[in-house]
């Protein structure tokens, strides 16, 4: 029941922030509510990855895995706080210090999400599919990150040579997305391995996350294209990007829930 | 009533939390690494060994706890 509540909660959540936004739509608060629902479903985010890193015992693989993985956003969630004190001289500077931190938090992304990734390799399981459906995932997941997280690069380089430092924050968030994008499908066949079963849980909650932001991706990617307005571009980066977040909690708090159930149950017989 | 061959009884404790699929793969590939059987020719003395090979698996996805608090249990369940 509890995983089943876990499962609802991010949509549940999206949903709010989409009421809410729609409501202060022109209202000069909806700026306010947009960085404050997002710096907190970011840190639901960490939450959940330390609920689940510290359920595992010092050592663990899957611990390193977790903190490593949700180190990356604990770092996004330190840049956003320090970016509220006026401590920089100039755009410049303000740009260096924005991309020096994504850079950092993209590269502990794409390791924290390579050592998930690789859990069912650690762990010994065998993913369903032949190796031709396996290389087709492969290559589908591959296609997609570079269709959906390709373009950010590729314009914002122009950009970077100009001298446009913030370019630094997009190239390196889109490097990164293509990476940890790609990295769905050994997810999504865990996943899929271990449904039917309490695990599949946790790691069916990790994969609609990385699909909420291939979604994500692929809405920053498209709407501006679509000339989306303003307004419609951030309701639908921040219901996505929240509901990505939330379900992060969710897989984490599953995957504790799964082990205390297990210890438990176990005693019990 | 006739008591489920080890192999079942196996899966159907390991599918509760590997789900139905992975827990059969899961006990083929452990009975042969284990005590080169398939898993209907496991005795009950091959099971201590089959649920020591199994023991990185579980150890991995549910840490080394809940994994040896499951297979204390399995055992016991399985053995009697």
């Amino acid at each position: 029941m509890k995983l089943k509540a876990l499962a609802v909660l991010p949509l549940l959540w999206g949903l709010v922030f989409w009421g809410v936004a729609l409501v202060l739509r022109d209202s000069s608060s909806l700026e306010t509510f947009r960085i404050w629902e997002m710096e907190t479903a970011k840190a639901l985010f960490v939450a959940g990855g330390l609920i689940a890193g510290f359920s595992f015992k010092c050592g663990e693989y899957m611990r390193r895995a977790w903190l490593i993985y949700v180190s990356a956003m604990a770092l996004l969630l330190l840049r956003d706080a320090l970016l509220g004190y006026d401590i920089f001289v100039n755009d410049y500077w303000r740009g260096i210090y924005k991309g020096g931190f994504t850079l950092v938090a993209n590269i502990l992304g794409v390791i924290g999400t390579w050592m998930l990734a690789s859990t069912w390799k650690v762990a010994g399981i065998q993913l369903p599919g032949s190796g031709k459906a396996k290389a087709v995932v492969l290559g589908a997941a591959l296609i997609l990150a570079l269709a959906f997280a390709g373009p950010s690069i590729v314009i914002n380089i122009p950009l970077l040579m100009d001298g446009n430092t913030t370019s630094l924050i997009w190239i390196f968030s889109g490097l990164g997305d293509v990476i940890m994008l790609f990295m769905i499908a050994p997810i999504l066949l865990t996943a899929l391995a271990l449904r039917g079963g309490l695990l599949g849980w946790p790691w069916g909650l990790l994969t609609a996350s990385v699909l909420t932001w291939l979604v994500f991706d692929a809405v920053v990617a498209l709407l501006p294209a679509l000339h989306a307005d303003n307004y419609t571009v951030m309701v639908a980066m921040e219901t996505l990007r929240a509901v990505a977040c939330l379900y992060v909690f969710s897989s984490g708090v599953a995957q504790a829930l799964v082990m205390k159930h297990t210890t438990k149950a176990a005693a019990a017989k | 009533m006739p008591e489920k061959p080890m192999h079942a009884q196996l899966q159907e404790r390991l599918s509760a939390f590997l789900g139905e699929n992975t827990a059969r793969v899961a006990v083929s590939t452990f009975a042969k690494k284990a005590v080169n059987k398939t898993p209907e020719e496991l005795t009950r003395d091959d099971i201590p060994a089959v649920l020591d090979a199994l023991g990185p698996m579980l150890r991995t996805l549910l840490g080394e706890a809940s994994a040896k608090s499951l297979l204390e249990s399995i055992g016991k369940e399985v053995l009697g």
